[in-house]
């Protein structure tokens, strides 16, 4: 069965504007990517390499600038406003989403610091996504009660974010991606903070919760963006994205390896000359790993 | 030898405490004090003469103006210096917004007596607002200044003190972590919901001690008041600072009298505004 | 839309904040006496003649002692915040806490609660009626607010700084010339700029303590010519003076920022 894509990334452009030097420069040049239903995708790169940047215009936050709009208020405010200039088009599920609000994406992002708001408690950061889309709140606290005991933070639900440990923090973030069910899930270095065996577990249990709809409310096609920095995390990915940037231009070259979960992908890993490892190395890695 | 260290520690630490230290004690801890002794010495006589000045109408009026001034003015200062301050977060930080800062900053570095004598010139029967409102709204020439006092001062001092509200809120604006209004959009919030659910709770406790500030330092505003009186002759607008003044104006300002007594009033109201609202704050904060 | 819609609240907001000032700018260069009112001016009767009354006349007198005025309490204020944020901020003893809710609590007694006591106080040195007396009083009022900022940002400035400094052999004074001042550069500015404006703009304590125009203050003489003159009749010069008096602020608060703004985008 051949699956549809359910991201697809079709020449993506995208130029900063640098105070210091007054003048653009392009950041992402013809990127193209689809992910298919399921996919499990790992970003790395340098620092600065368009990592956040490809995930910002995914998520939204970066929209394309239409220059052709020939409309003398616009062009103003794109000049007060804007700091870049991006082109392209992003289709979730088929449908061009390229000038769509962030709201109104199908996308979740859980960042680094999980950015939880800490004015609310645990069920009011739970709710929050709910509540936006103007769900009466019976159906609210059936739906949050549900996910916070899958997740095993039923007691936590009254607590302050200040007061409950990044661990479970990071839980919340999650439960806030299952309740909002969004088709495409984008990690920017979620869980790097996080110590070494407790970044395994959560990972392992999030990718696999969220991608399998085992803890989610409906079943529904899914996808997996995912910013990184851990060697780990190359074994479970279906694709890596590897970013290279240039520091003379400032732009990125970009290659996009498809795993089959064997030795091949690392060696051209290797090849990129992002990780100074060896490949020896990285076998000892993979033979111990037990997913 | 760590006691000669100690003594030249102490020494330094000396030098550099002690001259702002007496700067502050000479001008003002002892006129403070000055002050509250001269009211409360003699809190007899003091209330004796606050009760017989209530049969007088300038004084009950003034009680009730400055009331009335602080929440408008204050109520106001608030929603504009908000509205402002929030359309300054949202203009990114460029070359141009530079220039904007500076234009909404402009009124506070106006001097009162030109903030007055600009206002009252467009506020006059032959000024600016009362000709665009006949021009556009068909109303006749009216001299707002004159008939309409109190709510002349109450424009002034919004359009002089909203940039106080309007900094302050601005830099507790951008310390709202910026990944958190990221992720509200993400999470379906629109422009109107963001304000509402994210902005307005992470600048509440800010906002709260502007309030404090503003009430406290608008109830004891002279300036503003006392320039917009005397430069109308019809009607003289009397708030407790100004009540106050013309008393000392009438006994001399050297000599210690009724009008030391007047000063209890006052400072009654900003020990109770302030004990009043503090005691709000904690019951919010344990919220 | 919505952009629209901000852009209109922009725009509106921008003219409440410019609208006196220009009304001034009109008044000042307007050739007649404005009791007409501003809108009758035509453009052919524009002139900026009375810019240069302002340095003709008694005008002259007032902006002169503004400035001596807040140009020494500005520095004796800079002065003695230095002291006091170093030894707050480099010095551990008790209570040190205290000092800064006196400070703010300082700043909220009101100028009309102390007019006896400082006129007493100014009358027993005989400094009414002079300049000096004015200074006094204003820095009593700027002090503390003034203070306040300046060990907020004292605060900011890292003590490993210091210990470096002490490590280089550099005695406890030299340390706070040579290192800590360069590094407060930006707040020693930004509370200069604040000192100077809340002396410039006031009007309390020239208006109860100085008879004399001789000694008194701009804002406040300003006030003085207007009832002198219930006619409007010399306001294009009024108008002209204060329209160089609040430049000179507005001038002074864009420094500021800008200073401000680029220590912040270095960071």
């Amino acid at each position: 069965m051949k699956k549809n894509p359910i991201l697809e990334l079709e020449n993506i452009h995208v130029e900063y504007f640098d105070e210091s030097d007054k003048r653009y420069f392009t950041i992402l040049d013809k990127f193209n990517l689809s992910v298919n239903s399921g996919e499990f995708v790992a970003i790395i790169g340098d620092s600065g390499a368009g990592k956040t940047t490809l995930l910002d215009f995914i998520a939204g936050f970066i929209k394309t600038t239409n220059e052709s709009k020939n409309n003398f208020i616009y062009k103003i405010i794109l000049k007060l406003e804007m700091s870049y200039k991006a082109t392209g088009t992003v289709k979730i599920s088929g449908d061009d989403v390229s000038s769509v609000e962030p709201m109104d994406r199908n996308v979740g992002l859980v960042m680094q610091n999980f950015s939880l708001y800490d004015h609310y408690n645990v069920k009011d950061n739970l709710a929050f996504p709910l509540k936006m889309k103007g769900i009466n709140k019976k159906e609210i606290l059936r739906d949050v009660n549900s996910v916070a005991e899958k997740l095993g933070i039923l007691r936590l639900l009254n607590n302050k974010i200040s007061e409950i440990s990044g661990g479970e923090r990071q839980r919340v973030a999650i439960g806030k991606l299952l309740l909002k069910k969004p088709k495409i899930a984008l990690f920017d270095e979620a869980f790097s903070n996080l110590d070494f065996k407790l970044r395994q577990v959560l990972r392992k249990n999030v990718i696999e919760n969220y991608l399998s709809n085992e803890n989610a409310l409906d079943t529904g096609e899914r996808a997996v963006l995912y910013v990184t920095h851990d060697l780990m995390d190359f074994f479970i990915a279906d694709k890596i994205v590897i970013f290279k940037k240039n520091k003379v231009t400032r732009k990125s070259d970009y290659e996009i390896l498809y795993s089959d979960k064997d030795k091949k992908a690392w060696q051209k890993l290797e090849h990129s000359g992002l990780y100074k490892i060896q490949l020896n190395e990285f076998e000892q890695l993979f033979n111990n790993y037990k997913p | 030898m760590k006691f000669l260290q100690y003594l030249k520690n102490l020494s330094k630490f000396l030098i550099c405490f002690i001259p702002p230290i007496v700067l502050i004690i000479i001008l003002i801890f002892i006129p403070t004090l000055f002050t509250l002794v001269m009211c409360f010495e003699n809190y007899g006589n003091s209330i004796r003469i606050i009760l017989g000045k209530l049969e007088d109408r300038n004084f009950v009026n003034s009680i009730y103006n400055s009331f009335l001034y602080t929440l408008c003015t204050v109520t106001l200062q608030i929603i504009l210096g908000y509205l402002t301050a929030l359309l300054m977060f949202f203009i990114p930080k460029n070359r141009f917004s530079i220039f904007i800062w500076i234009i909404f900053f402009l009124p506070y570095a106006v001097p009162s007596t030109v903030a007055v004598i600009s206002w009252s010139m467009s506020l006059r029967e032959e000024g600016f607002i009362s000709y665009v409102l006949k021009y556009f709204f068909n109303i006749d020439n009216y001299s707002w200044f004159k008939e309409y006092l109190l709510l002349s001062t109450i424009i002034v001092s919004v359009w002089q003190f909203y940039p106080f509200v309007y900094i302050g809120l601005l830099t507790s604006l951008r310390k709202i972590p910026h990944n958190l209004l990221r992720s509200s959009e993400i999470d379906g919030a629109r422009f109107y919901q963001k304000i509402k659910y994210i902005i307005f709770p992470q600048t509440k406790k800010t906002l709260i001690s502007i309030i404090v500030l503003r009430i406290l330092l608008m109830f004891t505003k002279f300036d503003t008041p006392y320039l917009m009186g005397i430069n109308n002759k019809s009607n003289e607008l009397t708030l407790l600072p100004t009540y106050i003044y013309s008393l000392i104006n009438i006994s001399g300002i050297n000599t210690i009298s009724a009008s030391a007594a007047m000063y209890f009033p006052l400072i009654l109201v900003m020990l109770f505004t302030s004990i009043f609202i503090l005691l709000r704050i904690k019951k919010l904060v344990n919220n | 839309m919505k952009r629209i819609f901000i852009l209109i609240i922009l725009i509106s907001l921008l003219f409440f904040s410019l609208f006196p000032y220009g009304v001034l700018f009109i008044a000042s260069c307007s050739s007649i006496p404005v009791d007409k009112g501003l809108h009758s001016i035509s453009i052919s009767e524009l002139t900026i003649i009375n810019f240069q009354h302002v340095f003709t006349n008694e005008f002259n007198i007032l902006l002169c002692n503004t400035l001596r005025v807040s140009l020494t309490t500005t520095f004796i204020i800079i002065i003695f915040s230095i002291l006091l944020s170093y030894s707050i901020t480099r010095f551990n003893f008790k209570y040190k806490v205290y000092i800064e809710y006196i400070l703010i609590s300082c700043y909220l007694i009101p100028p009309i609660l102390l007019i006896i006591p400082y006129s007493r106080l100014l009358l027993a040195f005989n400094l009414l009626n002079s300049l000096t007396g004015l200074v006094l009083t204003n820095t009593a009022f700027c002090f503390p607010v003034c203070a306040w900022f300046m060990i907020r940002y004292f605060e900011s400035i890292s003590t490993d700084l210091d210990k470096s400094g002490a490590l280089d052999g550099a005695s406890t004074f030299k340390i706070l010339w040579n290192i800590l001042i360069p590094q407060a550069k930006t707040g020693i500015i930004a509370i200069s700029v604040l000192s100077f404006i809340l002396s410039w703009n006031d009007i309390s304590f020239s208006f109860f303590f100085s008879d004399n125009i001789e000694f008194k203050t701009f804002a406040d003489g300003l006030e003085q010519f207007r009832i002198s003159d219930p006619t409007y009749t010399n306001m294009p010069s009024f108008a002209a003076s204060s329209f160089i008096v609040v430049t000179i602020a507005i001038l002074l608060f864009g420094l500021l920022e800008y200073s401000i703004d680029k220590k912040f985008n270095k960071i």
